[in-house]
C-alpha cells in the first residue's frame, strides 16, 4: 500500500470570546478528525468527497506533512509525512485550488524555474518534463505571462503543472476544479487521467464537482464530521441512492393533469413537461401506460437523477 | 552556497515584480524615508535646546541612532517576510511554504524581499558615515569592524524578534500588535543610548532583548568611556538569533493551517 492512515485524529483549539467580557474566552475543542484509517494503493485514483469541513483538506494537509495529527498513524510510501517534511515533499505535488503557487506579477516560466531551483530539478531532466507538460496542457503561450493576467482556467493548468515540475509520485488535489469554466475542466480531468495512465501517477483529489469523480475515480471516499463514512465505488453509492429518475416528455394533443400516480410533477408546459418517478415504486411501463391515456407521447427521455441530487440524498441520509 | 544561490533567485523574482509597479516603487522609496527624517528633527530639536544628553554630544547620538535605524532598515528588507508573517498564515501561503522540501526559515526569508528600503538603507548609512567622521572617535581597524559588527548584529536582533514573535502566529493565526512595541518601540528606545533610561528598562533591552548589546555597549566603547571587550558584545545576538529559530521551530509544531 503506497498510502495508509490508521485512525488518524486532529483537533482544533477554538477560542471564543464570550460576549461582554473583553479578556474571558471559551475554550474547546473542536475534532476536525475523528478516526480515519484507509489505505490507498499505488496508481488509484481516488475520489475524497465531503461537506465542506468534513475535515478533507485536514487529511490532505496531515498527508502532504503540513500538519502533525494528534492521534494514529499516517504513512506515506513509508515515510511519517510531518517527521520527514522536506524527503516527503520531495516525492508529493499539491495543488491547492484556492492557493497559488505562482508568482503573481512576474510570467508563469519564471515562477516554473523558480520551482525548479527549489526542488533541485536537473536541468535536462526539467526542460524534458516542461516540454512534457506545456504539450499536454497547452500551456505554451501562458508561459510568458504573468499569472496575474491568467484567466482561472489557464491558471489552474499552470498550478497543476507547477505541482509536477518535480515528477512526483503522488498528487493531492484539493478542489482542483473549483471555479472553473467547463473547457478548463475537461483539460484538467483529461490530463490527471493522462499521468495517471502514463506515469502511474497516484491521484487523491477533492471536490464538490460530482462530474469530477465520475469521470475521474473509481473509487469514492465520503468523509463527513470528520469521520469516513463510505469508501467503494460511485456506482454503489448511485445505485443505493439515486432513487428516482426523471422522465421528460413532449406531446401533442391533450392535457396533463395536476396529479399524477406514481410521479411528481417537477415542470410542466404546454406541449412538454418533466417528471420523476421511482422506478422500484412505480414500473416505467405503467407511468407510460397511464400517459398515453392522457396525451399523444411524441417524444421521451428517461434520466439518471443529477449526481448532486444523489449526493444531497446520500448526505441528508448521512446525517450531513 | 546552494542556498544563497536560491536565496537571490528569489530576490530577482520581488525586484522584477517591483518594478512592474514603478510609481509604487517610487512612492515607497520617498515614504520610507519620512520616518527616520521626522525622528532625526526630533533628536535635532531636542539638542537644540538642551545642548547635550546627558554626556552624550550630537554626533555620537547620531551615531547610536543611524545604526539603530540602519540596522531596522536591513532587517525589514531583508526579513519582510517575518516582519508580515501574520499574512501569510492568514493567507494560506505558509502551506505552500511547507510542501516545498526546503528549510521553513529560507523559504520564510525568500517568500518576501522589500526592495523599497533601500531609500531608508541609504539614508541611514549617509547618516551614519556623518556621524562616525564627526563623533570624535579615532577610527581604528578594529573600531570599524565593531562598527559593522553593530549594525549586523541589530540587524539580528530585529530579525530574532520577529522570527520569536513569528512563532506566536502558529497558535493564534491572527498577527499581534503587541510585536511592534518591542520592533518598532526597540528601535526607537535603542535609538538614544540606553543608560538615558530607567534602569530596568536598560536590563530587559540589554538581557531580554538585545538591543542594548548591538549598539550601547559597543558605543561606548567607540566613544572611549568602556574597555574593548565591549565592542564584541553585539555577538550576543548570535545566540539570541538561535535561540528565537528554536521558538520559531516549536510554533511550527502547533501549526494548525487556516481554512
Amino acid at each position: 500500500m503506497l498510502i495508509t492512515l490508521e485512525n488518524i485524529g486532529k483537533d482544533y483549539v477554538v477560542h471564543r470570546k464570550l460576549p461582554g467580557h473583553v479578556l474571558k474566552r471559551e475554550r474547546t475543542l473542536v475534532r476536525a478528525l475523528g478516526e480515519v484509517s484507509f489505505s490507498i494503493d499505488r496508481g488509484e485514483i481516488v475520489g475524497y468527497i465531503g461537506p465542506n469541513g468534513a475535515g478533507k483538506s485536514t487529511t490532505i494537509k496531515i498527508m502532504s506533512g503540513i500538519l502533525t495529527p494528534d492521534r494514529g498513524l499516517c504513512r506515506v510510501d513509508g515515510r511519517i509525512p510531518h517527521k520527514v517534511r522536506k524527503e516527503h515533499v520531495r516525492h508529493i505535488g499539491v495543488v491547492f485550488g484556492q492557493r497559488s503557487s505562482l508568482w503573481w506579477d512576474v510570467p508563469v516560466i519564471d515562477s516554473f524555474n523558480l520551482l525548479r531551483d527549489i526542488y533541485g530539478v536537473d536541468k535536462e531532466r526539467y526542460g524534458r518534463t516542461l516540454r512534457r507538460l506545456s504539450e499536454m496542457l497547452d500551456l505554451g503561450p501562458l508561459l510568458r505571462t504573468p499569472a496575474r493576467q491568467l484567466s482561472l482556467g489557464q491558471r489552474m493548468r499552470c498550478e497543476v503543472a507547477a505541482a509536477l515540475l518535480h515528477e512526483p509520485d503522488i498528487l493531492f488535489l484539493d478542489e482542483p476544479t473549483i471555479g472553473l469554466d467547463a473547457v478548463s475542466k475537461l483539460a484538467v480531468r483529461d490530463f490527471i487521467l493522462e499521468i495517471n495512465r502514463e506515469r502511474g501517477v497516484t491521484v487523491l483529489l477533492t471536490t464538490h464537482d460530482m462530474h469530477d469523480i465520475e469521470a475521474l475515480a473509481k473509487r469514492v471516499m465520503l468523509l463527513g464530521k470528520g469521520a469516513l463514512l463510505y469508501d467503494g465505488s460511485l456506482e454503489a453509492i448511485r445505485e443505493r441512492y439515486a432513487g428516482e429518475k426523471q422522465l421528460s416528455l413532449r406531446y401533442a394533443r391533450g392535457r396533463l393533469p395536476d396529479r399524477l400516480e406514481g410521479a411528481q410533477i417537477v415542470q410542466a408546459d404546454i406541449g412538454h413537461a418533466t417528471l420523476r418517478f421511482d422506478p422500484s415504486k412505480t414500473s416505467a411501463q405503467r407511468l407510460f401506460a397511464q400517459l398515453s391515456q392522457l396525451v399523444e407521447l411524441r417524444d421521451v427521455s428517461i434520466q439518471e437523477a443529477p449526481l448532486e441530487t444523489v449526493m444531497a440524498t446520500l448526505y441528508k441520509e448521512m446525517g450531513l | 552556497m546552494q542556498v544563497l544561490r536560491l536565496y537571490f533567485r528569489h530576490v530577482a523574482i520581488h525586484v522584477r515584480a517591483a518594478m512592474e509597479y514603478r510609481a509604487s516603487f517610487a512612492l515607497m522609496l520617498v515614504i520610507q524615508v519620512l520616518t527616520p527624517l521626522s525622528a532625526l528633527a526630533g533628536v535635532y530639536f531636542l539638542f537644540q535646546n538642551f545642548g547635550a544628553l546627558q554626556d552624550w554630544t550630537l554626533p555620537q547620538i547620531l551615531l547610536c541612532f543611524a545604526v539603530t535605524y540602519l540596522s531596522f532598515a536591513l532587517a525589514e528588507c531583508f526579513g519582510r517576510g517575518f516582519d508580515t508573517f501574520s499574512r501569510l498564515i492568514r493567507q494560506g501561503s505558509f502551506d505552500r511554504l511547507m510542501v516545498q522540501p526546503r528549510n521553513l526559515i529560507l523559504l520564510t526569508f525568500c517568500s518576501d524581499f522589500a526592495l523599497n528600503r533601500v531609500s531608508k538603507i541609504g539614508l541611514a548609512l549617509c547618516l551614519l558615515v556623518y556621524a562616525a567622521l564627526h563623533a570624535g572617535i579615532r577610527w581604528t581597524a578594529y573600531k570599524l569592524l565593531v562598527l559593522v559588527l553593530m549594525a549586523l548584529s541589530g540587524t539580528l536582533v530585529f530579525l530574532g524578534v520577529w522570527i520569536a514573535f513569528a512563532a506566536l502566529c502558529f497558535v493564534t493565526i491572527e498577527g499581534l500588535e503587541v510585536v511592534n512595541i518591542f520592533t518598532d518601540g526597540g528601535r526607537e528606545l535603542s535609538s538614544y543610548p540606553l543608560d538615558i533610561y530607567l534602569k530596568p528598562v536598560c536590563r530587559f533591552f540589554t538581557l531580554v532583548i538585545p538591543f542594548g548589546v548591538m549598539n550601547y555597549l559597543p558605543l561606548r566603547f567607540l566613544v572611549g568611556k568602556a574597555p574593548a571587550i565591549y565592542g564584541l558584545s553585539p555577538l550576543y545576538a548570535l545566540p539570541f538569533l538561535a535561540a528565537c529559530v528554536g521558538v520559531f521551530y516549536l510554533g511550527v509544531r502547533h501549526y494548525r493551517s487556516a481554512g
